[in-house]
Formats: structure tokens, C-alpha cells, sequence
């Protein structure tokens, strides 16, 4: 008999770390993208610099983003890129939504 | 790698519904979101190519060295527009309404080989320059027309 993916079950697999609003929409735009950078995210997800800063950095505490910083100054970048738990860790939180309201 | 503490409450329908409407959101973001291509490149698109097919057909023995600053002139568009961008998307992954715009580019491109195929084999080497150089502008025109239209229909639908 197969393990219905429903209530409790589902709640399991909600991302404690990926649960946050923004940083499940940044996950969503790094998991559809190569590399992203600090700009689009900051504009895309409507915050401030220092919460963007604040939000990306739990990520990468929890292996789910790489950051880059290139260059010095007014021309220095920094670029984000999700990684392979990141990706699984992300895939395994949505499904547990769409299982969510499916029950 | 187990995953800490659940400290979530069971959320409601109504948030778990918002936060599926956002990730769809956010997804598509890469793909409509982001600054366009400039004007210019529809026609510097289809001057590159024509230079392509100049090099490439072209019976000197010097010819062959202007591939490498043709293929460099892409490296350099490419990284500067990513740049620009702020993203790059995947090759996958696309919303709807962009993947149908994404088939018609791999037609477009079929149609411009087969009938440059055909240019060529009927017409010679400076018609099929001409047909790759206006060709692959108008291709390009058509695309970026077409993809700009789909990503307003995309941004109309997820809101």
C-alpha cells in the first residue's frame, strides 16, 4: 500500500529554511535560472539590500545557494547559483504544498 | 541530510495557495522579467551570421582566421548582456506561453538552414549571404516580437 503524501506527512517535508516567503520566491528564481544576480533578486523579491543580504546568507548556510562576488567597487557583482541539495531541498518543499492543498 | 527541528505549524489552505501563486510567480521571473534585448540586435544578429556565411564559403586561405574574432564577438555579446540581465535562464523550465515562443526560434532557424540549403545550391554564394543576413534579422525581429508578447501574456496570467 502505497504512503499517501498528505497532512503530517507533508508538513515533514516543509523546508524550515526554504518556508519563508522570500526566500522560497528566491529559491523558485535561482531554480529556474544558471546564476542570478543581487539586483534582480533585490527587485524581484521587493526588499531592502540588507535583508536580501540577510535572507541569501541563511541559504548559503544551509548549502542551498553559492555566492559569488566578483569585481571591486561600483562594478563589483554578486552573483547567486542554486545547488544540488538546494535544488532537491526546494523540489521536496513544493511538492509538500501541492500535497498540503490537495488534502 | 536530515533536516532540523520542525518548528512549522500546520499552515491553512489559504497561505499554502499564496505560497504556491508566488513560487509560480517567482519562477517565471527569469523569463519575463529582466532587461530586453537592445534594437540593435536583430540586425547585428543577422550581420554576424552573414559574416559567418561569408567566412564559410569564401575559397581564400585567409578566411578561415576571421572565425575566431566572429566567434569571440559572441562570447563578449553574451557576457555583456547576461550582465545586463541580472539572469539566465535555464534551457528547461519555461511557462507555457514561452515555450511555444521557443519552438517557433527552432523553426525560424530550420526554415533559414533549409532554405539557405536550397539558396545555395540554386542561386550561389552572394544569395545565400543576402538570405542568411536578412533572413536571420527578420527571424530575430520575429522572435523578440513574439517573446515580448508571450512574456506580457505570462506576467498577465500569474499577476
Amino acid at each position: 500500500m502505497t504512503e499517501q503524501k498528505s497532512g503530517p506527512s507533508s508538513l515533514k517535508d516543509l523546508d524550515p529554511v526554504i518556508h519563508a516567503p522570500k526566500r522560497l520566491a528566491a529559491m523558485a528564481v535561482l531554480a529556474n535560472s544558471e546564476s542570478t544576480d543581487f539586483p534582480f533578486l533585490r527587485e524581484h523579491l521587493g526588499v531592502s539590500d540588507s535583508d536580501l543580504s540577510k535572507q541569501m546568507a541563511a541559504l548559503e548556510v544551509a548549502g542551498y545557494v553559492t555566492i559569488s562576488k566578483t569585481g571591486r567597487g561600483r562594478g563589483a557583482t554578486t552573483t547567486y547559483r542554486i545547488t544540488v541539495p538546494g535544488r532537491t531541498a526546494y523540489e521536496r518543499h513544493r511538492a509538500a504544498l501541492r500535497a498540503l492543498l490537495e488534502t | 541530510m536530515e533536516s532540523e527541528t520542525h518548528d512549522i505549524e500546520m499552515p491553512d489552505r489559504e497561505a499554502v495557495a499564496a505560497a504556491l501563486r508566488e513560487d509560480e510567480r517567482a519562477a517565471a521571473a527569469p523569463w519575463i522579467r529582466g532587461t530586453t534585448p537592445p534594437a540593435w540586435y536583430p540586425v547585428a544578429g543577422g550581420l554576424w551570421f552573414g559574416a559567418w556565411a561569408w567566412v564559410l564559403t569564401a575559397d581564400q586561405w585567409w578566411s578561415s582566421l576571421l572565425l575566431l574574432p566572429l566567434a569571440l564577438l559572441v562570447g563578449v555579446y553574451v557576457r555583456w548582456f547576461r550582465r545586463r540581465r541580472g539572469t539566465w535562464t535555464k534551457w528547461s523550465g519555461a511557462p507555457r506561453e514561452i515555450d511555444r515562443v521557443l519552438w517557433l526560434f527552432v523553426a525560424i532557424a530550420a526554415v533559414l538552414a533549409v532554405g539557405g540549403f536550397v539558396v545555395e545550391n540554386t542561386l550561389g554564394r552572394w544569395p545565400l549571404i543576402g538570405w542568411v543576413t536578412i533572413g536571420v534579422t527578420a527571424g530575430l525581429a520575429l522572435y523578440e516580437w513574439s517573446y515580448a508578447r508571450a512574456a506580457r501574456r505570462v506576467r498577465e496570467r500569474l499577476g
